[in-house]
């Protein structure tokens, strides 16, 4: 499958307000409840979809690791009082799936879309489940993002994440458009490889003849026996994004959990 | 290549096990239903899970493990075929439930920690571990369609031959956010009594259940039900409520059945989704008025709310194991608390248990928040 639109937003000082005026540039959705997550991916798919015509089967895979945390936090610190009460947007508001629902709204598509979540790959998880339905004609187009908001404001957040225990965590909006069609692309997903254990991702790098592959935190051990490159960011879907705007003819990228699951990608340009 | 249900378990209101379940399911009938009601919901009109009253961690745990355990040793699955299993989830809360107890413990000081967990990635971990699947888990956030969604993905990789089987899971536990939070949308029954479709129909009563669904390539019984088709579709309507023609309802039970190639007098029951809110009672019924006329034809209609609760996101797999219960047992259940529709209905659920043969095709309806739409049917007429 083919990559045909790229959009990625990291930033680590941008508050909820900054969000919303750029999204009040782009587009009439109202918004003005929502969460920093919502428009965090809404802002997300209509960059990445700019010059873009949409098909009537897209298919929209919001991915994400921690949903929308802040609003979590905010409505904990509210349910353990003496007669809380819930306000109606802080509850809809942590309904993760409310997310997928506002990109199609934004987008004016009438496609599926969802929310997916897979400890520490997400993204992959989600593309390998996008490539699936594209695959079995379920849809003609994949627009797939991964969404996190910065875990700056919860306290000792390297306690609960298992990854990268010494990068601070940004705002993360990451946006593919993918389809089958060559024509125009800017990069071929090749190959998309399930992991179940570490013996297969040091089978699959000895056999390779590349300079290019790079690994997320988790897998970071693999570095110690191979001449391999550490992807800096903590969302890994981020290299996809280094590839398409570097040399690079081909590059391998792997992202493995703490049990070494994981998936092996190959892209080609 | 087909994929069938061969292992089923559920844990709710009604009990923790298929026996209980079943027996209590036979003995509910018009007459009871009100006197039951009234004695569960002595304290809180919520359909509560009973004798698991441990702290909100432990209980997720046991909860979820007993299910899960039992669902494999129906499915008869070795340990070997154990860790081949796919794990799909489906829930809207996840583990909202723990993680309130985390910072209530935190607040007193009790605990360092504010979270269980940041993310609900680490359920997919916990039962990856608790299987110890090989494979990586992957949890569906699509309101009330979540675990529904989540069968039919699994489902729809054992037809396409990426993978041999799977285990799909529904999780809705009670957790104070999601109650609240309905409270404050104004959705919940007032006169606690749950009636979807009924003339005097006044809200949701919501649940909690958990369920878990082995699918396999191979068939093990000669009545398990194999998966036929599904559809997924969008209504951009609203974030909270369906459009109220009914059109994409309508779409989406007509998707899956033109997938499976079948009319609708193939259908021996609708199991709708009937939340009982005033509008998905009549976008739903305007949906299935359309579907009626489309095939000038119509089919039995029944919905499984009244008996154990909405169970949000979990209520995809926990409807469709306690209505495979029932076909076990040679009957339909009833759509409790139903007595009138309003006058612009087509239709009249089941008021009344209704008996079957063990062979039947059952069209799942689901509809969400955030305008998402499932059908999905089964059939063990295959």
């Amino acid at each position: 499958m083919y990559i045909h639109s790229i959009y990625k937003q990291i930033d680590e000082k941008k508050t909820l307000k900054d969000y919303k005026s750029d999204l009040k540039q782009l587009s009439k959705i109202n918004l003005r409840r929502s969460s920093k997550f919502n428009i965090l991916a809404v802002l997300g798919a209509i960059k990445v979809t700019k010059n873009i015509q949409l098909s009537s089967k897209l298919g929209i895979y919001v991915t994400s690791e921690y949903g929308p945390i802040n609003d979590v936090h905010k409505i904990l610190r509210v349910v353990n009082q003496e007669d809380y009460i819930v306000m109606p947007f802080d509850f809809l508001n942590i309904n993760s799936n409310n997310v997928s629902f506002y990109v199609s709204q934004a987008l004016k598509a009438k496609g599926k879309n969802m929310l997916l979540s897979s400890e520490d790959l997400s993204f992959e998880k989600g593309l390998y489940i996008a490539q699936f339905d594209l695959e079995t004609k379920v849809i003609d187009d994949i627009l797939i993002g991964n969404v996190d908001e910065s875990l700056e404001e919860i306290k000792n957040y390297h306690n609960y994440i298992s990854s990268a225990s010494d990068m601070i965590s940004k705002d993360y909006s990451i946006w593919f458009y993918i389809n089958n069609k060559k024509e125009n692309s800017l990069a071929k997903i090749d190959i998309i490889k399930e992991i179940h254990e570490q013996k297969q991702v040091e089978d699959f790098i000895n056999m390779l003849n590349s300079k290019n592959i790079y690994i997320n935190h988790l897998a970071k051990k693999l570095q110690k026996e191979y001449d391999i490159n550490l992807i800096k960011e903590i969302h890994s879907s981020s290299i996809i994004e280094k590839f398409i705007n570097s040399n690079m003819k081909e590059l391998y990228y792997i992202a493995l959990d703490r049990n070494s699951k994981g998936f092996i990608f190959k892209l080609i340009k | 290549m087909n994929a069938y249900i061969t292992g089923t378990s559920l844990i709710c209101n009604i009990g923790d096990d298929y026996k209980q379940i079943i027996q209590n399911l036979k003995n509910m009938n018009k007459e009871n239903y009100l006197s039951n009601l009234k004695k569960i919901f002595e304290q809180k009109a919520y359909y509560k899970i009973y004798n698991y009253d441990y702290s909100n961690e432990k209980r997720y745990k046991k909860i979820i493990k007993k299910v899960i355990n039992n669902a494999i040793k129906e499915a008869g699955l070795s340990k070997e075929e154990q860790k081949d299993l796919y794990i799909f989830i489906g829930s809207t809360s996840m583990e909202m439930a723990v993680n309130e107890e985390y910072r209530k413990n935190y607040e007193k000081e009790e605990s360092n920690l504010e979270f269980k967990a940041i993310g609900n990635g680490s359920i997919g971990e916990y039962l990856e571990n608790l299987i110890n699947s090989k494979h990586k888990s992957l949890l569906f956030a699509t309101a009330c369609t979540s675990s529904v969604n989540a069968l039919c993905y699994a489902s729809r990789l054992i037809k396409e031959k990426k993978i041999k089987r799977a285990l799909v899971v529904g999780l809705e536990l009670f957790n104070k956010s999601t109650y609240g939070g309905f409270s404050s949308l104004m959705l919940l029954s007032k006169k606690k009594i749950y009636r979807p479709f009924d003339k005097h129909s006044d809200g949701i009563i919501l649940g909690e259940a958990c369920s878990a669904i082995i699918l396999d390539s191979k068939k093990r019984n000669e009545n398990d039900f194999a998966y036929l088709s599904s559809s997924n579709i969008c209504d951009n309507y609203s974030e909270t409520t369906s459009d109220p023609s009914g059109i994409p309802i309508f779409e989406a039970m007509k998707e899956s059945l033109e997938k499976a190639s079948l009319q609708l007098n193939n259908i021996d029951c609708i199991k709708a989704h009937a939340t009982g809110s005033e509008n998905n009672n009549s976008s739903e019924a305007n949906g299935i008025k359309q579907l009626f006329e489309y095939y000038n034809s119509h089919t039995k209609i029944t919905s499984l709310k009244p008996i154990i609760g909405h169970t949000l996101g979990a209520c995809g797999t926990n409807e469709i194991v306690l209505m495979l219960y029932a076909i076990r047992n040679n009957f339909l259940p009833a759509n409790f608390g139903f007595e009138k529709a309003p006058n612009e209905f087509v239709f009249e659920p089941l008021k009344e248990h209704y008996p079957i043969s063990k062979k039947q095709t059952i069209l799942f309806n689901y509809v969400a928040f955030g305008g998402n739409n499932s059908s999905v049917i089964l059939s063990n007429k295959v």
